[in-house]
C-alpha cells in the first residue's frame, strides 16, 4: 500500500494549489486568509498542548525509568501478543480511552523510542488516528444533556476502542509489511 | 481525567522504582522528560500549523458541505428516529463532518448540539428518567471511532519523530476507523435488538394466540413503510454482503435486526430480494 503513501499529500496540495489558482482573485485571497488563520490556530493548539506535554512527558519518563513500563508490558504480553498487538503499546492502550493529550504525549514518547516506521510505531500511529477518548466523550455528551443513565454507552465505546486496537495492528500487518 | 493519569503515573513509578531500587534514576528522567517536551512541541508546531491551514481552506471551499451531502443519507439510516422526527439530522451531520475534517475546536460544540437535539427527541420520557435513548448512545459510541480524514496531530507527531513517510498510515487509519464506525453502530444497537428479539421469541413460544397477534402486528408494520424505502434496501444489501464476509454471526445479528421489529421497509426489501430467482 506504499503507493498511496507518497501520493495522498501531494494530491491534496496540488488540489489546494489549483483551487487558489483557478478561483477568482477575491475568492483566492479568501482561501489564503483561511489558510493563515487555520495555521495560526494550529500553532495555538500546539502551544496550548505544551504545558500538558511537559507534565506528562516527565511522568512518562519517570514511569519508564522506574521499570514500570516493562513490568506492565510483561504482564500484558500474553494477552496482547495473542491479539497481535506489540507489547510496547500496553501503556498507550490503557491511557487512550481516558485522555487525549495524555495519549498524544505517550505516543510522542513511544515514537521517539521505537522508530515511527517500525511495526510498533505504525500500530501506535493507526490506533491513535482511528480511535478517540471513549470515557471523556461519553462523560461530556451525557453530562451536557443531563442523562443520568448512560446505559451501555461506555462499555460499547470501550469495545470499539479495543476492536480498533486489534484491527489497527491487523491492518498494519496486512498493508504495510 | 488528565490529572488522574498524571497522578497514577507518578505514584506508580515511585512505588516501582522503590521496589527495584531505581529511585535515583527518577530525578534524571524528569529532567529528560521536560527537555524532550520542548523538542516534541517544536516538531509539532510546523506540521500542526500547515495541516490546520489546509483544512481551513478545504472548509472554506465547501468540503464540509460536500462531505455532509455524502454522509447525510448514511446518517439517516443510523439515526432513523431523528430522521422520522425531522429533528437532529442536520446537527449530527454538522458534527460528524467537522470531526471528519478534524476541525477540533469547532467539532465539540457541534457534537453537543447534536446530543441536545437527540435529547429533545427523547421527549418527556427522557426528561423524566434521564435514561439515554438508543440514538444518544449510538452517537456517543460512533464518536469514539474517530473518522478523521486528516489526523493532524498524528501526522505532526510522526514528523516530529523523524518518520521517513509520516503519511503512510493514512490509508490504514481510514480503513480502521471506517470498520470501527460500522462496529460502533452495531455495538450501540445490539442490546436493544437482542432485547426485542428475545421478547419476540418469548411471544412465539408462549402460545399460538399471541403468535397470531404478533404476525398481525408485523403485517400492519409492513403496510406502513417508512419514507426511506430505497435506503432500507441498501442497508439490507449491505447487511447481506457483511454477513457473507463475516460468517454466520453477523448474519444472525442482522437477521435479528430485520426480524425484531425494524420498520417494515427492511422486511419488504428482504422479501423482494428473496423473490428474485
Amino acid at each position: 500500500m506504499n503507493f498511496a503513501a507518497g501520493v495522498v499529500v501531494p494530491l491534496v496540495f496540488a488540489g489546494v494549489g489549483a483551487l487558489l489558482l483557478f478561483s477568482r482573485r477575491e475568492k483566492s485571497q479568501l482561501y489564503f486568509d483561511a489558510f493563515v488563520s487555520g495555521a495560526r490556530e494550529g500553532i495555538e493548539t500546539a502551544v496550548k498542548l505544551f504545558p500538558t506535554l511537559v507534565a506528562l512527558l516527565c511522568a512518562v519518563a519517570m514511569f519508564n525509568a522506574s521499570g514500570a513500563t516493562e513490568l506492565l508490558a510483561k504482564i500484558a504480553t500474553p494477552v496482547l501478543s495473542a491479539l497481535g498487538i506489540p507489547s510496547e503499546l500496553a501503556t498507550l492502550l490503557l491511557v487512550r480511552p481516558v485522555s487525549g493529550s495524555a495519549s498524544s504525549a505517550l505516543a510522542a514518547e513511544l515514537l521517539s523510542r521505537v522508530s515511527p516506521d517500525s511495526y510498533a510505531g505504525r500500530c501506535a500511529s493507526v490506533i491513535l488516528g482511528s480511535s478517540d477518548t471513549a470515557v471523556y466523550i461519553v462523560a461530556l455528551y451525557f453530562s451536557a444533556v443531563g442523562a443520568k443513565k448512560a446505559r451501555h454507552a461506555l462499555p460499547a465505546a470501550l469495545c470499539v476502542t479495543a476492536l480498533c486496537a486489534v484491527l489497527a495492528c491487523a491492518i498494519v500487518r496486512w498493508l504495510m509489511t | 481525567m488528565l490529572s488522574k493519569v498524571f497522578g497514577v503515573l507518578c505514584v506508580l513509578s515511585f512505588i516501582c522504582a522503590a521496589a527495584t531500587g531505581r529511585i535515583a534514576e527518577l530525578g534524571a528522567a524528569v529532567a529528560t522528560g521536560a527537555s524532550s517536551a520542548v523538542t516534541v512541541s517544536l516538531g509539532l508546531l510546523g506540521t500542526m500549523a500547515l495541516w490546520n491551514g489546509i483544512i481551513r481552506v478545504l472548509d472554506a471551499a465547501g468540503a464540509t458541505r460536500a462531505l455532509g451531502a455524502l454522509a447525510a443519507p448514511l446518517l439517516r439510516l443510523v439515526f432513523p428516529d431523528a430522521y422520522r422526527k425531522q429533528n437532529g439530522i442536520s446537527e449530527i451531520t454538522a458534527a460528524v463532518t467537522a470531526n471528519m475534517l478534524g476541525l477540533g475546536n469547532a467539532a465539540t460544540p457541534l457534537s453537543i448540539a447534536a446530543v441536545k437535539a437527540l435529547a429533545k427527541n427523547g421527549g418527556e420520557e427522557f426528561a423524566a428518567s434521564g435514561r439515554a435513548t438508543d440514538e444518544m448512545v449510538t452517537f456517543a459510541v460512533l464518536s469514539t471511532a474517530s473518522l478523521d480524514i486528516i489526523p493532524t496531530t498524528l501526522l505532526a507527531l510522526r514528523t516530529a519523530a523523524g518518520s521517513a513517510a509520516p503519511d503512510e498510515i493514512l490509508v490504514p487509519v481510514w480503513i480502521c476507523s471506517g470498520i470501527c464506525a460500522v462496529a460502533a453502530v452495531l455495538f450501540a444497537r445490539l442490546p436493544t435488538i437482542l432485547e426485542k428479539h428475545i421478547n419476540k421469541m418469548k411471544e412465539t413460544l408462549s402460545g399460538k394466540k399471541s403468535g397470531n397477534v404478533a404476525t398481525a402486528k408485523f403485517a400492519a408494520a409492513n403496510g406502513a413503510a417508512p419514507p426511506n424505502k430505497s435506503g432500507a434496501a441498501t442497508m439490507a444489501a449491505a447487511a447481506d454482503s457483511t454477513a457473507k464476509s463475516n460468517g454466520t454471526d453477523a448474519a444472525n445479528i442482522f437477521g435479528a435486526a430485520r426480524d425484531a421489529g425494524m420498520p417494515g421497509g427492511y422486511t419488504n426489501a428482504r422479501a423482494k430480494r428473496s423473490a428474485k430467482p
